[in-house]
């Protein structure tokens, strides 16, 4: 595999967590960018255990999720009841914190960062095995009772409310999913990279994330597998006299999306569409070949 | 039906485009028999390429894409030159761009990758410290020579001698920088040092500079500047309120500017007390600080003053382009990467022979760490892969770079 292919799959693979991390919490109203913030704690405590305790990538890797999601909780809890607004404002300002925190302490490398990273073997399967892990733990969450709760406290969370779903603890369980997730692909994105400093995890990687998946669809998963190869893809694609656009495109496309498709290009109304089209299709398929055989025979 | 059929059309013409685009495309190889017959008839030191394609990171899109305009800029000047004059080994050389974005990681392993994919004999960039330390990494594994540009010196050393560094060893030079100010302003026992925390390369800067005054047993006072910093005044406050003998200022120079505004507008008067860093002298801190900035020193490791005809004909087009002389390194780095380049290719007599190409990758490597070449200010010495220059000390004198001090590096050693 060439190596800007090797890179392009990794680095969409992470992107693609890191959406659904934005898509998962979304599902109750929430807009959380916490995720962003405990990327970065994964990749710096994953990296920091590498290179100065030497640990092995396995227990690093589960050493800087645990922690992930410890530091996931403090946040939460207090933010379990904020409306969507002021936890938007709240998890942005964890990020710049979690920037100047790293900045500033020695031992993490302060503004010239982490360098020398060892390189993974099998990480592009490593992040294709979690990325295919949490899929199907979405998809799980989102075709169960829990995911239907999640549509009724998106709807109105009074009605939630009455219907006895604990929209905290609700809250509470979903930050802390998503933070798991955000430091799993930090933990990725620093073996991939292979160098953390503070202003990776900053607004630019947010902006980035947020236009995948308001593009893509933020009412179903499939939006973000969709769009994000699509739009990370963008500027390779572009011949070089393009590449100056591409932040013009991302921003045409994302107020197109909004003004024409307010819930994105992939929402439940097309894949109900494309559910019915497909068995139509195959239908119409089956038909056709049995009235064939039939002539035939 | 139709719909279907349609969608199903569209879904699979984006899904071959995707794999025909990233999947590297064919590479640049001569048929077979082509080769052989090029190998045997390449008798070591024919060119083998029709055209030198040099590929360059740049960062064409973000708030630093002015940076990789005016690289581009400068490359561009030194194309037309040397195309006019027979190209590289008479072959025309032509620059193929990338863009790395600004302080984007993942953008500029992208286009490292994309770079490296078709193996190129050396790579021009990454451009600003975020990507030199994300994306040169994957040059050095494939052992494609670097010309990384922006990033500090300890940046540049961690993958020597793998790369050349375009900034000059700025500790050295902020060191003796600082010593030489000591000097000619003597008699401070306190300065205030305004850094910028958000980039490792003007903190590394910073904290030579500190240690420089403390060499003299002056006491420092660090002041972080934001870069989203929207009023200015309560820094210039908190600075006057520690009563500095002096300060120096290792921020971006927007900031440098406004805060010297508002230092002026609560009475500060000594503007030979003030030390402005490398990287401040650019259209921004003039127009900003303009009537604030005279008698300031500031410390460069190039001359915008030389008077060297090359640099004067690339100085006057920028100001028939942009307006203003140009002061900025951008605008001369990947002018001289390329005459760089092509002062090597002949010395060696690269071929790009794809056979070769292991071997001349080693010998351009090799070279570029210790050289010399001329550059578009004259004469230049490349050791162990960073340019070596003396340290300017300018004073400015009508909005503008004025008299300048030469000082030698020893002076701090």
């Amino acid at each position: 595999m060439s190596l800007s292919l090797y890179y392009y799959f990794q680095l969409t693979a992470i992107f693609i967590m890191l959406g659904w991390t934005l898509y998962w919490i979304y599902r109750i109203g929430q807009l959380n960018n916490a995720p962003i913030a405990i990327m970065a704690i994964g990749a710096y405590l994953s990296s920091y255990a590498v290179l100065k305790w030497g640990w092995p990538f396995a227990a690093a890797f589960a050493f800087a999720v645990i922690c992930g999601a410890v530091f996931a909780v403090i946040p939460a809890l207090g933010l379990g009841r904020a409306p969507a607004f002021a936890m938007v404002i709240a998890t942005i300002a964890l990020i710049f914190i979690m920037q100047t925190v790293f900045r500033n302490l020695p031992w993490f490398g302060g503004a010239l960062g982490l360098f020398g990273i060892p390189k993974i073997k099998n990480l592009l399967w490593i992040t294709y095995g979690c990325l295919i892990f949490f899929g199907i733990l979405i998809y799980r969450f989102d075709h169960s009772r829990l995911g239907r709760a999640a549509d009724i406290v998106f709807e109105d969370r009074d009605v939630a409310s009455t219907l006895g779903i604990n929209i905290y603890l609700f809250s509470v369980c979903l930050q802390v999913m998503t933070g798991v997730m955000g430091a799993v692909a930090g933990v990725l994105y620093a073996f991939t990279i292979r160098t953390v400093i503070p202003v990776y995890f900053g607004f630019p990687f947010l902006l980035a994330i947020t236009t995948f998946i308001f593009v893509g669809g933020y009412t179903t998963m499939w939006g973000v597998i969709v769009f994000t190869p699509i739009l990370w893809g963008i500027p390779l694609i572009l011949p070089e006299s393009f590449a100056a656009y591409r932040n013009f495109i991302y921003g045409v496309l994302l107020m197109g999306t909004l003004l024409l498709r307010s819930e994105g290009a992939i929402d439940r109304r097309f894949l109900r569409w494309l559910r019915k089209s497909v068995v139509y299709a195959f239908e119409e398929i089956s038909h056709r070949w049995k009235k064939l055989r039939q002539i035939r025979g | 039906m139709k719909v279907i059929k349609l969608t199903c059309i569209a879904l699979t013409t984006m899904l071959i485009s995707a794999f025909l685009c990233f999947s590297g495309g064919g590479k640049d190889e001569p048929a077979p028999g082509v080769e052989e017959e090029e190998v045997e008839v390449a008798a070591e030191d024919d060119v083998w390429v029709d055209e030198w394609i040099f590929p360059s990171s740049n960062i064409i899109t973000g708030v630093s894409a002015y940076h990789g305009m005016l690289n581009e800029f400068g490359a561009d000047m030194a194309l037309e030159e040397i195309n006019e004059a027979g190209g590289i080994r008479g072959k025309p050389v032509r620059v193929r761009w990338y863009d790395e974005g600004t302080q984007d990681s993942a953008r500029a392993v992208a286009a490292m990758s994309s770079m490296l994919d078709r193996d190129p004999l050396l790579v021009m960039g990454p451009c600003s410290d975020v990507s030199v330390r994300a994306a040169v990494p994957l040059a050095v594994e494939e052992g494609v020579y670097s010309m990384c540009t922006l990033a500090g010196y300890p940046v540049a050393r961690e993958f020597a001698p793998n790369t050349l560094s375009f900034v000059a060893n700025d500790r050295d030079q902020a060191r003796a920088a600082v010593y030489k100010w000591v000097e000619v302003v003597p008699g401070m026992k306190k300065v205030v040092h305004f850094t910028a925390p958000q980039s490792g390369t003007w903190m590394s800067i910073a904290k030579a500079e500190n240690s420089a005054l403390h060499d003299h047993d002056i006491e420092t006072v660090d002041i972080a500047v934001p870069y989203d910093t929207i009023n200015y005044g309560p820094i210039a406050v908190r600075a006057l309120g520690e009563n500095p003998d002096g300060m120096i200022f290792t921020s971006h120079p927007e900031g440098i500017a406004k805060i010297i505004v508002e230092l002026h507008k609560r009475g500060w008067t000594d503007n030979p007390k003030f030390l402005l860093s490398q990287a401040a002298p650019v259209p921004e801190l003039w127009q900003i600080g303009e009537g604030y900035l005279d008698d300031s020193y500031v410390w460069m490791w190039y001359d915008p003053n030389s008077t060297n005809p090359r640099w004067q004909n690339l100085s006057k087009r920028h100001e028939e382009s942009f307006g203003s002389p140009a002061t900025f390194m951008m605008v001369w780095k990947g002018y001289d990467e390329l005459y760089l380049i092509k002062k090597c290719f002949e010395d060696l007599k690269i071929t790009g022979n794809p056979a070769k190409l292991k071997e001349e990758r080693i010998a351009i490597k090799n070279y570029m760490n210790n050289c010399s070449f001329e550059s578009i200010f004259g004469h230049m010495k490349v050791v162990d892969g960073v340019r070596l220059n003396p340290t300017l000390l300018f004073t400015i004198e009508n909005n503008r770079l004025g008299e300048v001090l030469v000082v030698p590096l020893d002076i701090a050693m």
